[in-house]
């Protein structure tokens, strides 16, 4: 299969790029094709720390490892952690950055992030399967001939609320994530556009949706290469209250088969 | 929609205490599992709240200063009582508030509150550190009208540079009544603060020698024990539909009408009702 892809993000209003807890995987954009492609958008819980370290690691590691289960991604990126934490506490020590009193528990705590994770494979040159992972309210949408045919895990704008649900850092918690895991597949043909979206962008197309908009449309018309079009757009949708103030990430696939 | 303000660092809100320290402050609280002084429990409670509000703020780059904040006490004499660097400063960034606690103690662990949980491997005798800013005190009168008065004083600087910031929360710790006058305007006249998110929030916690059940969001104040309790219900703000909705997600069952009350209980909840952003309360 062949695939376009593109990606948009932004940090909230307020916060520097540096602060963006969001990540998605693949960086690169444009055209690839493979019988198996995976995608991830996360987004890093803004009352833990490091979350954005811990989301970047989660769409790395289920977009790289592409025939393991989730269930191996997340016990994979719970050990990488391990490892990104005495790296990152070492530094600490290096640059004589001691941990603060008010880090202690957070970083015993571990970090948090939502995760939607989608897999495409392919059945013939024109279709194939997807199925899709997630924790929380990070979403995937499925959009055939100007249709929402899927949206993923959550179905509507109501459903958004300030605790979703979501993937700690703490191996011994493996087993709940797992539990609490949402899963779904279905049917993808040549011609289809899925979008993965972090919650505030995600809430906004669903709310767009459910008023009879066309959502995918508005998100159909940005490209990777002019950041500032999508940036003006997100500043605007955020002054008309339309989109809440938080980071905002989007990945676009169209699946175009051979 | 009034309380709708997003909470950030470009648009932080406010929380002032102000505390009871009178001499009825020494007596014992009622209920609970140990007998402990009200003055005790309170500076307990309060340095508990800041350090929670600062570990909830802390990021990889620092604490956010999501918040200012600021302790009055009331008893002999009215004004601000953080120990140490931060002594005489009414209202603190929360930053520098987390940065200079005036003492660090390493204490047992003896809640188990999700901010404190254990990290791997933590033994069941391990410590916390346990930072406070100000001591109990129990000496004087109970000036509350001074104490109201002198926080409509700060809080109307505070207002006239964040016009438009969530409204400034002042937590009123108190056992009992006032000795300066009729209390009840003078927390009118705070109520009255407004920025163009809506009008101040007086929540006022009463705490009592009284056995009779902690109470906390009531509605009506029927079921409380004293007149000066009623009192102080009626001087509370009924709770934002955003917070009443956030307190219903962790398990309370408020009322539209209930007030931001408490009568011998822990009100440090509050802290969870406010949204700054993701909240991890899942699977930790």
């Amino acid at each position: 299969m062949r695939a376009v892809v593109e990606s948009f993000w932004l940090p909230r209003a307020g916060s520097h790029v540096e602060e963006y807890e969001d990540a998605f995987y693949p960086r690169r954009t444009g055209t690839r094709s493979a019988k198996r492609m995976r995608f991830a958008v996360a987004d890093g819980a803004s009352e833990s720390l490091l979350s954005g370290m811990w989301a970047d690691l989660l769409v790395r590691t289920w977009c790289r490892a592409k025939r393991r289960r989730v269930g191996e991604v997340i016990a994979t990126a719970m050990s990488g952690w391990q490892i990104e934490m005495a790296a990152y506490l070492e530094g600490r020590e290096r640059h004589e950055r001691p941990i603060q009193w008010f880090e202690e528990p957070g970083l015993a705590q571990g970090a948090h992030a939502t995760l939607v994770g989608l897999d495409l494979t392919t059945a013939s040159p024109t279709s194939g399967r997807w199925t899709a992972v997630a924790m929380g309210d990070s979403c995937v949408f499925q959009v055939r001939e100007g249709e929402l045919l899927t949206s993923f895990p959550l179905e509507s704008a109501a459903q958004f609320s300030t605790s979703p649900k979501l993937v700690p850092t703490r191996p011994h918690l493996l087993g709940r994530v797992l539990a609490n895991l949402d899963q779904a597949e279905g049917e993808w043909r040549a011609g289809d556009v899925f979008f993965l979206a972090t919650d505030a962008i995600a809430a906004w197309f669903l709310a767009g949706a459910e008023e009879g908009a066309a959502p995918w449309s508005t998100l159909g018309q940005f490209d990777s290469d002019r950041p500032e079009l999508f940036a003006a757009w997100v500043g605007e949708q955020r002054g008309l209250r339309q989109l809440r103030n938080d980071d905002v990430t989007v990945v676009r696939v169209e699946v175009s088969g051979r | 929609m009034a309380y709708a303000a997003e909470i950030s660092r470009a648009n932080p809100t406010c929380f002032l205490f102000l505390i009871d320290q009178s001499e009825s402050m020494k007596n014992n609280i009622g209920g609970g599992d140990k007998p402990m002084q009200k003055a005790e429990a309170v500076a307990d409670a309060v340095n508990r709240l800041l350090s929670e509000l600062s570990i909830k703020c802390a990021k990889e780059d620092g604490v956010r200063d999501y918040f200012h904040v600021g302790v009055i006490g009331y008893g002999a004499s009215v004004g601000p009582i953080f120990d140490g660097v931060l002594a005489g400063r009414d209202l603190v960034p929360l930053s520098e508030v987390a940065a200079q606690p005036a003492r660090l103690e390493e204490r047992a662990r003896s809640y188990s509150h999700a901010a404190t949980a254990a990290p791997p491997g933590a033994g069941p005798g391990r410590t916390v550190k346990f930072p406070t800013w100000f001591s109990p005190v129990a000496y004087g009168d109970t000036p509350m009208c001074g104490a109201f008065g002198r926080a409509r004083g700060v809080l109307e600087a505070w207002l006239a540079e964040h016009p438009r910031s969530f409204p400034p929360i002042v937590v009123n710790i108190t056992d009992g009544e006032s000795t300066d006058g009729d209390a009840a305007p003078y927390a009118l006249a705070l109520q009255d603060l407004t920025t163009a998110d809506g009008h101040l929030l007086l929540f006022n916690l009463h705490l009592s020698s009284d056995q009779s059940e902690p109470i906390i969001f009531p509605v009506q104040d029927r079921y409380l024990p004293d007149d000066f309790a009623r009192k102080l219900h009626r001087m509370s703000s009924v709770l934002p539909d955003q917070m009443r909705a956030a307190a219903n997600r962790q398990g309370l069952m408020l009322d539209e009408a209930a007030r931001g009350f408490a009568f011998n209980a822990d009100i440090s909840a509050i802290v969870q009702f406010l949204d700054v952003g993701t909240q991890v309360l899942e699977l930790r």
